[in-house]
């Protein structure tokens, strides 16, 4: 076994979640995850692998579906204690190729290849003594196990269960495949080195893998997010008409336009980080984000997500305060800091006024050319926050939700992620926020701000997927 | 590993495939990109590879160029490689161009027909003291931009001169595009693809214009010099001067200042002061001359007399003057800037290509192996569940019940018998199969055949939360057997909690039910029925 990779074979009765542990520990949802009993009929592997390195395999079993029959077999043909082993292998080779036992063949043969046992159980249903036939075979193989206690329903026999695998498993953890988020899957795959020594160099290098690749996800979040933020405070619509014509009837068309192209890039940006955290088929449920979703530009949703007025006035104020204190500086105090208290009233002012402005139509020019319609950039200092917001939730649910839960995402309700920003991490986007509009028409000042928003995204953003600062030497990975 | 610089048609091939991804789906790209990512990872671990299953990061433009070369369509001339040729052939037209300009611009001011020598008061500002200018402005805002853009105007007048400038390497782009057998509509969406890119690029872009540029001025003066030798040959071009202001003396001073680089050593191509003094000419006087002849001091040694006659004034004693001029102020500064240019174009592609986020998202894709804990194989298609006979129900309460419940479920048999009778139900046996010990099983089914000839009903108690496995189909078809023929056998699912009424239940139990539904109908018997353990418990 040291020589070989690591293999562990998840096994159980049917219909227990084994597969529902297999798609969260492999992070696919491909899996078909059935209240069917039978859903897996046959071995499914789930290989890691970093390029053409494949670090361990997980294989997804049928279940025992007549355990009481294979252990009478066993038994009956049973020499002497030591050669379990090759009597279970003499079972596989005498049913293999159809008859009675396809399941159990099927369920067998990784084990006896070499994989170690990963042993589901449901903490939902009590123990009863049929369960022993299948720890039984699972003990005759030889090999190393685990047993893992998943939880699927409300009523919990975990404790009973617990005090039975005891016995025949030489570690038990209980796992919600349903509820696991990173730290656990990561946590599970400690365990696991701990029930087959020979593998733990390589599960070690494994899970220092899977937490760099952690980041590198979270990273390209933090990228894209930043991206869209720049994407969407710079979008502008336009429309160039006849000098003689009035404007008002392309109002309400141009800025539909407008307000459409904004929720396609932020639908985008959903599409995008779906796509990152392999959650492609993901629902969120239409709840009160839905609403919010359909119209990211209902105002009065806003109070919930961004910043709170408060908030957004002490930062324009401070701003304005630190322009003016340059100028204070620059007079030696002679200003008296009137050149600080003028600058914080103008950035407090300003950022009251523009408070739920959304984009207003312009006409610009009125040469022989013809008058040019535009609608946008939004000015409003707060709306950059919003689409941050709903950002950082849409990360949040997406980053966390294990693959084997299959139910919609539910997003209405969450609190404000950018109102519990730290000041200094608020002071830092809000400065690139403020720099982007400034500098709306300077692509390259716009590059740079975007570079500055996603550099200062990534912490926030790891934090949202419990995402650990990546292990020494784990730069090396990293772009 | 080397890790050469772009080329420009590399650039803008790759710039033109980064614009391109950006409506690609990502999962796409990583789809592509995997495979070279994987290559190039393996490539470097055969030079040495450390870090557990950790890709080392291949020199940026080595890989770029591997991606390139993945991405673009073999056996095409790509867009970046026209584009190329296509500067490259604009070079050589803005060259001839320029010389026929110099030449022809030289060779009508020389041989004009209205009698006049020319006047190199106006000609040398003309030909000469303009493109000096130009050189000027250029130079003060390409060497120390900033400082320049702060002067008032400087910026706005410097974008006028580099926009004109433009003017002509473009279109002269464009005709030659117009003539190549690239379809119009290909070429204007690479232009306008080319011009998206500028803010990334735009040094680049000025100085790849300044060597078209520099590439028509350098020919301007080799076509005006080329005129300047020929026609002197073929004619007798005469050159004076005239000014309203000017004085001989003050004319010899500036013309001794802008021959300041090669009076030293060339002096013959510096008009004297008396040659300067005897070709002042008016256009009022009599045969040009502002001074009788007689009255002409002698030439200085060194001055080029024209000829042998010495009454006449020195007209030829400027044209070295000229052509010096022209080479030092005209064809040398330019070859200069082209040189620069060069140097300016080859720095910006050392540097290319520009991050940006496009490209960062590239080398991340090409950096690291991707990391796939997913399977790789699809899955197999779910069965259709048996549509196989099976009924709804319960024992019917008058026969007795021979009663084999499975041994998980929970109830101890005196409280299974209770329950049973509370509900009108009489039990005449109880047995439990379904241990560990397969052979309780063939004990109860071996009882059961003996009492085949009595009245019973049999029931198999089951868990309503267990999987309905083989196991339990098995036992079904092993109590038919036991049972015979044309017997109702019925399998009641026992669950550990009672609903408040006897139609409800709750999700969980109605799940299970269905399972159980669908697993006995694939056992095909119509004589079976399935139902709930009746009475509450105990």
């Amino acid at each position: 076994m040291s020589g070989s990779q690591p293999v562990f074979a998840v096994v159980g009765r049917v219909n227990r979640g084994k597969s529902s542990i297999v798609s969260t520990l492999a992070a696919d949802e491909s899996v078909q995850i059935e209240a069917r009993p039978g859903t897996t009929q046959r071995n499914r592997e789930y290989p890691m692998q970093v390029g053409d390195r494949t670090l361990y395999t997980l294989v997804d079993t049928p279940g025992f579906e007549r355990a009481r029959h294979v252990l009478a077999w066993l038994r009956a043909h049973e020499t002497n204690t030591a050669e379990r082993a090759s009597v279970v292998r003499r079972f596989v080779a005498e049913h293999a190729g159809g008859g009675r036992f396809p399941q159990e063949c099927e369920l067998l043969r990784p084990i006896l290849d070499g994989a170690a046992i990963l042993y589901v159980v449901d903490s939902s249903v009590p123990f009863s003594p049929t369960y022993e036939a299948e720890t039984e075979i699972l003990r005759w193989t030889g090999q190393p196990r685990m047993a893992l206690i998943n939880p699927i329903g409300q009523v919990d026999h975990s404790a009973e269960w617990q005090s039975v695998l005891d016995q025949y498993f030489s570690l038990v953890r209980v796992f919600d495949a349903h509820q696991a988020d990173f730290d656990a899957r990561i946590d599970l795959l400690r365990g696991l080195r701990e029930i087959s020594v020979p593998w733990k160099a390589a599960l070690d290098d494994a899970i220092l893998i899977l937490i760099q690749d952690r980041t590198r996800r979270v990273r390209s979040a933090a990228e894209l997010i930043a991206e869209t933020l720049v994407d969407m405070l710079r979008a502008r619509e336009e429309r160039r008409i006849g000098s003689e014509e009035d404007p008002t009837p392309y109002r309400e068309g141009l800025t539909e336009t407008f307000y459409a192209a904004l929720r396609r890039r932020e639908k985008r940006l959903h599409d995008e980080l779906r796509r990152i955290f392999l959650h492609e088929h993901l629902r969120v449920a239409q709840g009160d984000f839905a609403r919010v979703d359909e119209d990211l530009f209902d105002t009065s949703t806003w109070s919930r997500l961004g910043l709170t007025r408060t908030q957004l006035a002490i930062s324009a104020a401070a701003s304005g305060a630190i322009l003016g204190g340059g100028i204070d500086l620059m007079t030696g105090g002679a200003s008296l800091l009137a050149g600080a208290a003028i600058g914080g009233a103008v950035g407090l002012v300003s950022t009251l006024a523009a408070w739920q402005q959304l984009a207003g139509m312009r006409v610009l020019g009125s040469s022989l050319a013809g008058k040019l319609l535009r609608v946008g950039p939004i000015r409003d200092p707060n709306f950059a926050w919003i689409v941050l917001d709903r950002a950082l939730m849409f990360h949040a649910e997406v980053a966390n939700h294990p693959h084997a839960r299959r139910t919609a995402v539910e997003l209405s309700g969450r609190e404000s992620r950018v109102q519990q920003l730290s000041a200094d991490t608020r002071r830092t986007l809000d400065k690139c926020f403020a720099r982007i509009r400034r500098e709306v028409d300077d692509p390259a000042a716009c590059s740079e701000a975007r570079e500055q928003l996603a550099r200062g995204l990534e912490a926030p953003l790891r934090r949202l997927a419990h995402c650990a600062d990546p292990p020494a030497g784990g730069a090396q990975t990293e772009a | 590993m080397s890790d050469p610089r772009f080329t420009l048609a590399e650039l803008i091939d790759l710039e033109l495939a980064l614009q391109r991804d950006r409506e690609t789906p990502v999962e796409d790209l990583d789809t592509r990109d995997t495979p070279l990512a994987q290559h190039l990872a393996s490539a470097l671990g055969a030079t040495g590879e450390t870090a557990p299953g950790a890709a080392k990061s291949p020199a940026p433009r080595i890989a770029l160029r591997a991606w390139l070369n993945s991405v673009q369509q073999p056996g095409l001339t790509s867009a970046g490689s026209q584009f190329s040729e296509l500067i490259e052939l604009a070079g050589t037209c803005l060259l001839l161009a320029g010389a026929t300009s110099g030449a022809l611009t030289i060779g009508s001011w020389l041989l004009h027909g209205t009698g006049t020598p020319v006047n190199v008061a106006v000609f040398w500002p003309a030909v000469i003291g303009i493109q000096l200018a130009l050189l000027a402005i250029f130079g003060l805002l390409a060497s120390s931009l900033r400082c320049a853009e702060r002067i008032p105007g400087l910026r706005g007048l410097g974008r006028v001169l580099t926009s004109i400038s433009g003017t002509l390497p473009w279109l002269t782009l464009r005709a030659l595009a117009r003539l190549s057998g690239r379809p119009q509509a290909e070429w204007r969406q690479l232009f306008g693809e080319l011009r998206a890119l500028d803010w990334l690029y735009r040094r680049l872009r000025i100085w790849l214009m300044t060597s078209l540029t520099q590439a028509f001025a350098i020919g301007f003066n080799l076509g005006a010099l080329a005129a300047f030798f020929a026609i002197p040959t073929l004619d007798d071009p005469a050159f004076g001067w005239r000014s309203r202001l000017l004085g001989a003396g003050e004319v010899h001073a500036i013309v001794r200042g802008i021959a300041l680089p090669w009076r030293s050593w060339l002096p013959s191509a510096v008009p004297s002061s008396a040659a300067v003094e005897a070709t002042q000419y008016s256009s009022v006087a009599p045969r040009y001359a502002v001074q009788p002849p007689v009255r002409r001091p002698p030439l200085e040694p060194g001055d080029a007399s024209p000829g042998s006659d010495s009454d006449r004034p020195p007209w030829g004693a400027w044209w070295p003057f000229l052509c010096v001029s022209l080479a030092t102020y005209g064809l040398i500064p330019r070859v200069l800037l082209l040189g620069l240019a060069q140097v300016g174009l080859r720095r910006e592609l050392s540097r290319a290509p520009r991050a940006h986020a496009e490209l960062e998202r590239l080398l991340a894709r090409l950096s690291r192996l991707a990391v796939d804990t997913r399977a790789h194989l699809p899955e197999e298609p779910l069965a259709a569940p048996s549509q196989g006979p099976l009924s709804e129900g319960t024992p019917p309460p008058e026969d007795p019940l021979y009663v084999l419940c499975w041994a998980g479920v929970p109830e101890p048999d005196a409280h299974l018998c209770r329950r049973f009778e509370s509900a009108g139900y009489q039990i005449q046996h109880l047995v439990r199969v379904g241990g560990v010990d397969y052979e309780s099983d063939e004990n109860a089914l071996r009882e059961l055949e003996q009492q085949k000839s009595n009245r019973y009903a049999t029931v198999l108690i089951v868990e309503a939360w267990e999987p309905p496995v083989g196991d339990y189909l098995d036992f079904v078809r092993e109590l038919r057997r036991a049972r015979g023929d044309a017997e109702a056998l019925w399998v009641l699912l026992f669950r550990d909690e009672v609903p408040s009424s006897e139609a409800g239940g709750s999700e969980r139990d109605r799940v299970n039910a269905r399972q159980w539904e669908a697993a006995l109908r694939s056992v095909g018997d119509p004589w079976l029925r399935i139902g709930f353990v009746p009475g509450p418990l105990v």
